[in-house]
């Protein structure tokens, strides 16, 4: 693949890492973990130590974990890392200077995009098995004396669609800021999709829809950001990205 | 090919506006070219185009004899814009190695620190940008700029918001880019002191348009002597006056006191003005002659356009 948008995305990448509000965000991530233990633990005491029911619950319970939290601490942190990589250079009309080198609007936009992708999955996937390793090991362990793996469509979810998907959806918002006068806007969108699955698994949940078929769900997802992605690039221009930026 | 920058009739529209009309210019191999004029009169957006960062509505804009919308021509154009492109979280060596790293210049680290050492920065090479001085980030700047090797610098306002002493500094080094490295240099700039002292070329535009293009000393010579600043012991007369003004290419500027300044065209001999006030008896005190100044040439042409 091009070097150009390495060399942009790695750049990015160490300028947020740079930032006080990065380690803020991951701390927040933390926080919202703990939030989600203490839900388990306060349904798990009303359950009056039926362990079958315990063993049930537990196992629906990290399944939903095992699926949603890697996508929904990814783009948690993605605002934080698209901050860096877009919002601060057309501030600082610094993307002014980017596009006039010999690199090409296009590789500009996956540049930026990776940027904010893999960081965030670094951070989403690492905060989201660390936190599935803590639920099993000190809280579902103690109460039903096994260890609950995630299931294999988790897995492959996890590791393979949920990296694809974030980077579709990364790739969108990073086009819309990049050709909006107000790239702060991108922040709704990830905080738009993060309160959609914050309380998608619960709804889903209560329609009594099974967690196995957020593999689907993210599969079609995919599909969907990839068309988008390919039509939103052939109309995107270094005269609309300037045109937008503070000039 | 002996033009490196060519607009052939360019016109852009922003906004329903009429930025450029009709803009056509070259930059030669070799120039040290001086693109004038007052705010929002088009530079800003002609440097663009060049760029490849806007595109002409009609017209053609080529660099190296090729279209300036190939991302690739670029690698042979450094340029400083208005907005420096530096990065303040980063160190002055980081934003060079950034930039040298997309140019794909082999060996970055090398050079990064041949151009840190050229504009005087080598020792502040691992401090954060964002504390360094308005100077000193366009020295840096221009360090980027010259880090491709280009065969083309645009320089977009250099000086500008830069204190005296960091604009000699900066003036310095463009001198030293076009006395060492040859380089061809288009240079937009609102200071017309320092367009007459770097540049060969010029052209001045205004609401879009071209008012004046070609060399510097031409213009200077077709201005004539520019203005004679006499002294006398008193006022002059009227009547020498309106004997004064009925010589050719002669005419009144200013009178002042004791001080009459005269527009002199390039043929008058000085003497006659001399013989003139010695023969009705005003007693000439000091004569000076003085330079026709771009400054002369570029507030005639703005008046001119702005009356029209």
């Amino acid at each position: 693949m091009n070097n150009k948008i390495f060399v942009i995305a790695r750049k990015d990448i160490s300028e947020a890492f740079r930032s006080r509000s990065t380690y803020i965000v991951i701390l927040v991530m933390i926080l919202l973990t703990v939030s989600y233990i203490s839900g388990y633990t306060s349904y798990v005491k009303g359950l009056n130590g039926n362990l079958e029911l315990i063993r049930n619950y537990s196992h629906s319970f990290l399944s939903s974990l095992a699926y949603m939290l890697p996508m929904m601490f990814s783009i948690f942190v993605c605002s934080v890392f698209a901050n860096y990589a877009v919002i601060v250079d057309k501030a600082k009309r610094n993307i002014e200077s980017l596009m006039a080198t010999p690199v090409s609007i296009k590789e500009i936009w996956l540049g930026k995009s990776l940027a904010v992708t893999l960081p965030s999955l670094g951070v989403g996937i690492a905060v989201a098995i660390l936190s599935f390793l803590i639920m099993n090991i000190w809280f579902v362990m103690p109460k039903t004396g096994t260890f609950i793996f995630p299931e294999a469509w988790a897995i492959v979810s996890t590791f393979i669609l949920v990296p694809i998907l974030v980077f579709g959806i990364v790739a969108i918002v990073t086009y819309i800021q990049l050709i909006v006068t107000n790239p702060r806007i991108g922040n709704f969108v990830f905080s738009g999709i993060f309160i959609l699955l914050l309380f998608g698994i619960n709804a889903l949940g209560g329609l009594g829809i099974s967690v196995n078929y957020f593999a689907l769900v993210y599969l079609g997802v995919i599909v969907l950001c990839v068309v988008a992605s390919y039509i939103l690039s052939l109309s995107l221009t270094k005269e609309k990205v300037l045109l937008s930026s503070k000039v | 090919m002996d033009d490196i920058i060519s607009l052939e009739h360019v016109n852009k529209e922003l906004n329903g506006r009429s930025i450029l009309k009709d803009v056509t210019l070259a930059v030669k191999q070799g120039d040290i070219f001086g693109y004038l004029g007052p705010n929002g009169a088009g530079k800003t957006t002609t440097i663009r185009i060049i760029l490849g960062l806007l595109v002409a509505n009609s017209g053609k804009v080529t660099m190296l004899g090729q279209d300036v919308r190939i991302d690739k021509v670029r690698k042979k154009i450094g340029f400083v814009l208005e907005a420096d492109g530096l990065y303040d979280n980063l160190t002055a060596y980081a934003n060079l190695i950034y930039y040298a790293r997309l140019y794909d210049i082999p060996q970055p680290a090398q050079k990064v620190d041949k151009m840190l050492k050229l504009v005087g920065l080598a020792d502040r090479a691992q401090d954060k940008v964002g504390s360094y001085s308005k100077g000193m980030r366009q020295r840096l700047a221009l360090a980027r700029a010259m880090a491709p090797d280009p065969e083309v610098l645009i320089l977009d306002e250099p000086t500008a918001g830069v204190d005296p002493t960091g604009q000699i500094e900066i003036r310095q080094l463009m001198l030293d880019m076009i006395h060492k490295e040859k380089k061809t240099i288009l240079l937009s700039s609102h200071n017309l002191d320092e367009v007459q002292r770097i540049c060969n070329r010029i052209a001045l535009i205004h609401k879009g348009q071209i008012r004046l293009y070609g060399e510097l000393e031409q213009f200077k010579r077709e201005m004539g002597q520019g203005g004679l600043v006499i002294e006398t012991a008193e006022i002059v007369p009227p009547t020498t006056l309106d004997e004064l003004q009925k010589l050719p290419d002669v005419s009144v500027r200013e009178q002042k006191d004791g001080i009459l300044i005269l527009n002199v065209g390039k043929n008058v001999e000085v003497s006659t003005i001399i013989n003139l006030f010695a023969s009705r008896g005003v007693k000439i005190e000091q004569v000076k002659k003085q330079e026709a100044s771009l400054e002369d040439m570029y507030t005639a042409i703005v008046k001119e356009s702005e009356q029209k």
